[in-house]
Order: C-alpha cells, then sequence, then structure tokens
C-alpha cells in the first residue's frame, strides 16, 4: 500500500516500515533496522500491536530497549493464537486474546474485545 | 451503490470478478478497492488503494459492503450500520498465507449485520436476496469497553 495514502490526525505521527512474513523473511531485517531507529528516536513508554510479525518484531527490540509492551492478539484468531502472537508469548508484558476460549487463565489474558 | 473492498495486503479477483459480472447482469453501480488484482473491473469503477476519506465516504455512502472476510472492513461496516458480506480467502488458491479467514468466517456470521459467503455461487445466492440484508441492530460494547479500561490501565500503570 502506498505510504501517501497515510494521513496522520493532527496529535499523531505515523511512520510506516516494512512489511515482512513468512514469506519473505528477508524482509526482517529492513523491518527490524527501520523499528530500531523509530523507537530510538521517540523513545516510547509502550509499544502495543495487535499483530503480524512487523509488530512480533517491535515488541521483541521493545523488550531489549527495556520498553513496556503489550500484545493483544487480533480477534481474527479465533481458533488459535495468531503464529506471531506465539513467538512473543513469552517476551511480551502483557500478552492478551480477544477470545475467553484461547486464554489460559494466566500468561495469557482475556480482558474484553473489539466487538 | 455497492461497495466492494479487499484490503491492503493482497489480490482478491475471485471476489471482484464474482461481483463484476453480478453487478454487470443486474444492471448495480459498484466501487471496487481491488488492490493489485490482475483482474480490472468492467462494470465497476474502481481504485487499487484509497485514502481513509475516500475509503470511508464510499463506505458511506453504500447500501452494502463486500469484503473479504478482514476484521478492519468488518468493524467499520458495523460502525456504520451497513450490512456487510464477507468471502474467505483460501489458502490453496493462493489468496493468502493460510486459512485463518476460513476459519473466523463461522463467529463472523453470528454478528448481527454480517453475512458469510464461502464461495462464489453463495456470494451470488447472497446477492440475489440483498434487499433482505439489514444493517447490525444495536451492539453490546461492554466488551470493547472492558479491553479500552484494560489498556489504559495498563498504559498509565
Amino acid at each position: 500500500m502506498p505510504d501517501k495514502l497515510f494521513k496522520a490526525k493532527k496529535d499523531q505521527k505515523v511512520y510506516s516500515v516494512v512489511d515482512v512474513s513468512a514469506d519473505d523473511k528477508w524482509k526482517l531485517i529492513p523491518c527490524a533496522l527501520q523499528i530500531s531507529y523509530i523507537l530510538l528516536k521517540e523513545r516510547p513508554d509502550t509499544i502495543i500491536s495487535t499483530g503480524a510479525a512487523p509488530g512480533a518484531v517491535a515488541i521483541m527490540l521493545g523488550k531489549l530497549f527495556g520498553i513496556r509492551t503489550i500484545w493483544v492478539d487480533s480477534i481474527a484468531n479465533v481458533q488459535k493464537i495468531s503464529r506471531a502472537g506465539r513467538m512473543i508469548q513469552k517476551r511480551a508484558d502483557i500478552f492478551l486474546t480477544q477470545w475467553p476460549h484461547l486464554s489460559d487463565g494466566t500468561k495469557i489474558q482475556h480482558q474484553g474485545s473489539v466487538l | 451503490m455497492i461497495f466492494v473492498a479487499v484490503g491492503t495486503q493482497f489480490p482478491f479477483d475471485r471476489l471482484i470478478q464474482c461481483v463484476d459480472e453480478w453487478a454487470t447482469e443486474n444492471k448495480m453501480p459498484v466501487h471496487a478497492q481491488i488492490a493489485s488484482g490482475k483482474y480490472t473491473p468492467q462494470h465497476a469503477s474502481y481504485d487499487r488503494f484509497m485514502t481513509t476519506d475516500d475509503f470511508n465516504e464510499k463506505l458511506t455512502s453504500a447500501d452494502l459492503i463486500i469484503s473479504h472476510a478482514g476484521m478492519g472492513n468488518i468493524i467499520t461496516a458495523l460502525e456504520n450500520n451497513k450490512p456487510i458480506i464477507v468471502m474467505n480467502r483460501q489458502h490453496k488458491l493462493g489468496e493468502h498465507r493460510n486459512d485463518h479467514q476460513a476459519d473466523g468466517l463461522e463467529w463472523m456470521g453470528k454478528l448481527s449485520g454480517v453475512y458469510t459467503a464461502n464461495s462464489t455461487d453463495e456470494m451470488r445466492t447472497l446477492l440475489d436476496r440483498k434487499h433482505e440484508l439489514h444493517g447490525s441492530e444495536h451492539h453490546d460494547m461492554a466488551q470493547r469497553s472492558h479491553l479500552i479500561d484494560f489498556l489504559d490501565q495498563a498504559i498509565n500503570a
């Protein structure tokens, strides 16, 4: 999707990064470099992601930089936690699923959903 | 007007072609968002990608939304009380990385205002009874409020 289609609202700042997936793992490197740059420049208190590989990369790097990390697995993952979610399940400070049946009551919490 | 949107990640020619052909036969105005699709609509007007503003404008002026089984479009349609028909991408046809869109179809169909098709035949059947489809009834937002409150506390802790 062309970057110019993104328009940040007044008080928002939007960066875009290279998408990466299981099909094109080599993009992990440019993606991770871009995310590192953003984290070092902006120094956020919290990283929150609803998923896919770039979000998982951000959580891993966030842990490295001592930033609080929250993963909200997409409501689209109804049968099992997403692949990217499983990768960072042990690393995220807070790990949420939007489905009660996917919660294990401890590490994987259910705290409501978007719908 | 019908608005059909396939999201930004992948093309979904099977859906676009089906809706475009149905619309030609039924002389129904359609606007399509087709991403990098190879099939270009013969009847419908189309964009490959759209800004959020353009997207919302098309969505609000449409009386029916058709979409791949992606959460963003479903949520937007529900919030605007528009009926939406979703068709899942199929992994075996190279339309997505896995079959999570098929897995999701069952619970999506339980949402008020959401109709599901797992093939172009089912899509056509639903389009033929378009006038019977209705937007979502009042949604219980308790689950969403709970999630927002939890995240608010977690972020500000």
